[in-house]
């Protein structure tokens, strides 16, 4: 992740859960982020795929 | 005395009087303190005078001198329940006694100390950055498992014949798997959670560990307070396929191959959701733990274990909105998996996709790419964990490392469950092999 969207995560986080983001946390937090992603695409099809039954 | 005598064994010899309960709290106490595997985080200092209680009548029980120990997030009065985490060390002592250790002293088990886990029990490996590896007594250079690694690994090397744990994604039946031993996750609500320091709590449940069938047999009951009966015998066994056989390791296929031609089964459960009901419980777990710890997160983020820490704040950013669908869709899949049960009895699937993981191996092949092989040690039991179903975890007898089984059936089935058990590891199919030795 480049500098400008860590940065812009660390503003989410700050303005919307009141946590400062640790810098040294960018590499965990992205590939967290990353994987919660994934996960979210797999839920959202099989959510659709029940709900279209 | 051998150290892997069984806990029913212990209790019936020092009824009998022939072996003192202190000898065998001694030689557990001991054990403890030499650990090699790194599985103790402590000890206690009374369990003499129970054993010494015991010795003289004054406490009494079906599991009356039997030592045992629990994963460090079940409180014990008078001492600090740290969850395995650095930033808790400091914390005031728990009270009481968590309600399952309750019950377990009640029965006169006697509680020897605490063990090792993952952080706040985020993890299926138990490498905490604070209290060290757990190593697998069946090869010190492979993972325990996780989050209950220690509870695995110390009945796994004959310090304690039962421990407690706890299961959210898989935390009993991960290690179990690792180590070799028997394990079970509960169905939802069997045993109380009081006192037990929380992850996730719509997913979390109590779970014991033993070497024999019987032992975890008679550790549910009296945690849950129940007495089971049942029979093995007409019980419709089926696998599950595809997701549960798509990133199987050829021991974890032979496993399940083992077991099914012994029973003359070829029962095929068809699960097509079972990959939607794990990302819904990978999302809930992400995003109702790292709820749970925003607060200290905000406060105290570098006193967490950094991968702990980065799991959590990943989590604590979720959108609301995608909770909701995870639950939506959580409450979908335990129906569909429900009706499984109107046409078999006790389904079949690996505990963990391969056995275990060497400690600097960094991947295992997941849909044919090198994926995390901590993260992915779950795969199978977090596909199970929404549905509320009760799991048995038990090791398949083999000569090489251990692997074991999900024996999954529905909340109210677990005598049946158990029966099915005690009659396989009666016949030589399941059980627990001693480290470095041979089935």
């Amino acid at each position: 992740m480049d500098d400008t969207a860590y940065s812009a995560l660390r503003k989410g986080a700050a303005a919307y859960l009141h946590l400062d983001l640790p810098l040294e946390c960018e590499a965990g937090v992205v590939e967290n982020l990353t994987l919660l992603e994934k996960h979210a695409t797999v839920l959202e099809g099989y959510l659709s795929k029940a709900e279209g039954e | 005395m051998s150290e892997y005598t069984s806990a029913l064994d212990l209790a019936d010899r020092i009824r009998r009087g022939e072996v003192t309960a202190r000898a065998v709290v001694a030689q557990a106490l001991e054990a403890a303190r030499t650990d090699p595997f790194n599985a103790f985080t402590r000890m206690f200092d009374s369990p003499l005078d129970d054993a010494q209680a015991v010795d003289e009548g004054r406490i009494t029980g079906p599991l009356a001198g039997v030592p045992f120990a629990v994963k460090d997030l079940f409180d014990v009065a008078g001492q600090v329940t740290t969850a395995g985490a650095r930033l808790r060390i400091g914390a005031p002592a728990a009270v009481q006694d968590a309600e399952a250790v309750r019950r377990m002293k009640a029965a006169g088990a006697i509680l020897i100390g605490t063990l090792n886990m993952d952080e706040f029990a985020y993890g299926f490996a138990t490498v905490n950055a604070h209290f060290g590896t757990t190593r697998n007594p069946h090869d010190p250079e492979r993972l325990a498992g996780g989050s209950s690694g220690g509870s695995a690994a110390s009945v796994a090397a004959g310090f304690v014949p039962l421990s407690l744990g706890s299961d959210t994604n898989g935390s009993v039946r991960v290690p179990a798997s690792l180590c070799g031993v028997w394990g079970m996750r509960p169905a939802d609500e069997a045993i109380p959670l009081d006192g037990v320091f929380p992850f996730v709590e719509l997913l979390d449940a109590v779970g014991p560990f033993a070497r024999t069938s019987r032992d975890l047999k008679v550790l549910y009951e009296v945690l849950s307070g129940t007495t089971l009966s049942g029979e093995a015998d007409g019980l419709r066994v089926a696998r599950l396929d595809g997701f549960f056989e798509r990133n199987a390791a050829p021991e974890a296929v032979r496993a399940v191959d083992t077991v099914m031609t012994h029973l003359g089964s070829d029962g095929v459960a068809e699960l097509p959701e079972a990959e939607g009901g794990r990302s819904a419980g990978f999302l809930i777990t992400a995003a109702m733990g790292g709820a749970l710890h925003l607060n200290t997160l905000r406060g105290r983020a570098m006193d967490y274990d950094p991968a702990v820490r980065d799991r959590l704040i990943a989590g604590a950013m979720l959108p609301s909105g995608i909770l909701a669908k995870a639950l939506h869709y959580r409450d979908i899949y335990r129906k569909i998996f429900a009706k499984l049960f109107d046409r078999f009895d006790i389904l079949v699937a690996p505990a963990t996709p391969v056995s275990a993981p060497r400690i600097d191996q960094a991947t295992i092949l997941i849909d044919g790419k090198p994926a995390s092989a901590r993260a992915n040690l779950g795969i199978y039991a977090q596909a199970i964990s929404p549905t509320g179903a009760a799991v048995v975890s038990a090791p398949v007898k083999t000569s090489r490392l251990p692997i074991g089984l999900q024996f999954i059936a529905k909340p109210g089935a677990e005598g049946a469950l158990f029966a099915l058990m005690h009659r396989l590891e009666d016949e030589g199919v399941l059980g627990f092999t001693q480290p470095g030795g041979t089935a």
